[in-house]
């Protein structure tokens, strides 16, 4: 999403002007910021440097199977991540499939379909929010492919789903394998 | 000249050119017109860095400095509308007793206009309100402002109708399977459904569901989805669809017409694949009849909330566009002025407000300064 692109790469601007190591990212994301109409997702990507997640001070991880699931569950360009909207748990003290300690995971969802690059299977995602604390504002991230608006609400990724838990508070997002799509998209 | 003499004509010279200041009065607090000028919006914060602490800000985009008017709160996912017959604001949202945990109370948060003050509440039953990132059509107005409808998402949909006057909750509609309110006739309101029509449900004088039907399919969300997001001019909703078609449904009568659909792309916008784009993505300037969408070139699926570097603004009877408004900053959403003077508010992708003129597309000013975290939504005083 490229505003959400933009605000990355503008947080990033900011620590880069504490740290002369950041200086080439600094005049790139300048430079960058005069060219508005840009994405700015190469920006994004570099500040976590080679090889990273794409958000600034957070380092890659690996599914625990890089071969069959691969790809960085701290970065928004992560496969499963093709329709989530929200903070990445993996970066907030929870995984990919899992909500971080004290929080809750609200068993209601939406669902995307997302191709897995290793073996070309559309697989149906399950984007699980986690709940009961506020925002955790890490690795926020919004890829919206088949998102549909919320006339179709297992398809829309703007709802709160944590709208039926004791705390109704968000805190971030999960994504998890419910199965193999029938349809190829 | 004698020092001392010299001295003195410096001390007289300063102290009369630089009168000590008067003393000042403590707790002065500013307040604010009942009716607001038509050059003030309502910028609604979502904050998505702390859901619970969101907000909306009064800004007067016609001035240059002190623009900022002031504020009211708005907690976890709210909706927000301002009253145009009385001087009230209304902000539906969600709290818990112990802040993050505990008791869930939904309900209606009313304030002053003048002072912005808390002035009374409404509390809702069954917690059912839905949250979603802020949508217009969550909170709207019915019957000359008589009622308010409140979208409700347990997942099961349905509408909350209150009479605000009275500040009693008068019933509550079932809309399963469909979302939002867009209101029509006197009493009736229209939602969007996943099975491609239109569900309008009819009130009674009693504010209780008297009847409900459905449109025909008029889009088909599996190819190319309309957007929940419509401008309205003269009570004709434009929904404009990912693919950059406009679908216009009149709601005017008791029945919606849905009108011939057209598109908002030439032969060459299409080449270049322009869509709509953002969040808000689509406003109106009701009496010159003029339609304005926030577009991006290069569409693809899932680039529909992706933000768009051009307005393009259409006058909604010739279907003919009028301009494209090259933006100094890329655009989340847009909103327009209503006065005969507007002006064309784009909250940009630094999370800040860029003012144009409607009419030339020139750009004006920023109003920036973090007032914001996420100005989703910006709704133009009426």
């Amino acid at each position: 999403m490229y505003w959400l692109d933009k605000i990355t790469e503008k947080f990033s601007r900011r620590v880069a002007k504490s740290s002369s190591r950041r200086n080439l990212l600094r005049k790139i994301g300048l430079a960058m910021a005069g060219g508005a109409s840009l994405p700015l997702l190469p920006v994004a990507r570099a500040a976590g440097g080679e090889g990273g997640s794409g958000y600034h001070g957070v380092a890659p991880q690996t599914s625990g199977n890089p071969v069959a699931d691969p790809g960085d569950p701290a970065s928004c360009d992560y496969w499963r991540y093709c329709a989530i909207d929200g903070f990445l748990c993996s970066c907030c003290g929870g995984t990919h499939v899992s909500c971080p300690p004290g929080t809750e995971m609200s068993p209601m969802t939406w669902i995307g379909t997302c191709k897995n690059p290793a073996d070309g299977l559309n697989y149906i995602v399950s984007y699980n929010d986690c709940c009961g604390k506020t925002s955790c504002s890490r690795c926020l991230c919004n890829n919206n492919l088949g998102d549909i608006p919320p006339y179709r609400a297992f398809s829309n990724n703007d709802i709160n789903w944590c709208v039926g838990m004791d705390s109704t508070i968000y805190h971030c997002t999960t994504s998890i394998i419910l199965g193999i799509a029938t349809e190829k998209s | 000249m004698n020092r001392g003499i010299f001295g003195l004509l410096l001390v007289f010279v300063f102290t009369r050119s630089f009168a000590e200041l008067p003393v000042e009065t403590i707790l002065e607090v500013e307040t604010l017109p009942a009716s607001y000028p038509d050059t003030w919006v309502y910028a609604h914060d979502t904050n998505f860095f702390a859901l619970n602490d969101a907000k909306v800000v009064v800004v007067d985009v016609a001035a240059q400095n002190r623009n900022y008017k002031g504020s009211i709160p708005s907690a976890h996912f709210p909706s927000f509308l301002a009253a145009s017959t009385r001087p009230e604001l209304y902000v539906a949202e969600t709290v818990h007793s112990r802040r993050l945990r505990g008791e869930r109370t939904d309900l209606i948060s009313i304030y002053d206009k003048a002072n912005l003050a808390f002035i009374g509440e409404i509390v809702l039953p069954g917690n059912k309100r839905g949250m979603i990132v802020t949508h217009k059509n969550t909170l709207q107005f019915l019957d000359n402002e008589k009622l308010l409808l409140l979208y409700n998402f347990t997942p099961a949909a349905s509408v909350s109708v209150i009479d605000i006057e009275r500040r009693e909750i008068l019933s509550e509609v079932s809309i399963a399977g469909c979302t939002m309110i867009y209101p029509s006739g006197q009493r009736s309101f229209g939602s969007l459904c996943g099975d491609n029509t239109m569900l309008v449900s009819h009130l009674d004088e009693n504010g209780k569901v008297e009847k409900q039907a459905r449109t025909q399919a008029f889009f088909d969300a599996d190819v190319d989805p309309v957007f929940a997001k419509p401008a309205v001019i003269g009570g004709v909703y434009y929904f404009p669809s990912f693919k950059g078609m406009a679908q216009p449904v009149d709601m005017t009568g008791a029945k919606p017409r849905i009108l011939a659909a057209w598109s908002l792309l030439n032969d060459a916008d299409k080449a270049e694949n322009w869509r709509p784009g953002g969040w808000q993505i689509a406003t109106a300037h009701e009496v010159s009849h003029r339609l304005f969408t926030l577009m991006h070139p290069d569409g693809t699926n899932g680039s529909h909330k992706g933000g768009g570097s051009e307005v393009w603004v259409y006058d909604v009877k010739t279907k003919k566009r009028l301009n494209r408004v090259v933006l100094k900053e890329w655009g989340v959403s847009i909103e327009v002025t209503q006065g005969e003077q507007s002006y064309l508010v784009v909250t940009n992708g630094n999370m800040e407000l860029d003012v144009y003129s409607a009419d030339s597309g020139e750009w004006l000013r920023l109003i920036g300064g973090k007032a914001f975290e996420m100005p989703m939504i910006i709704h133009a005083s009426k």
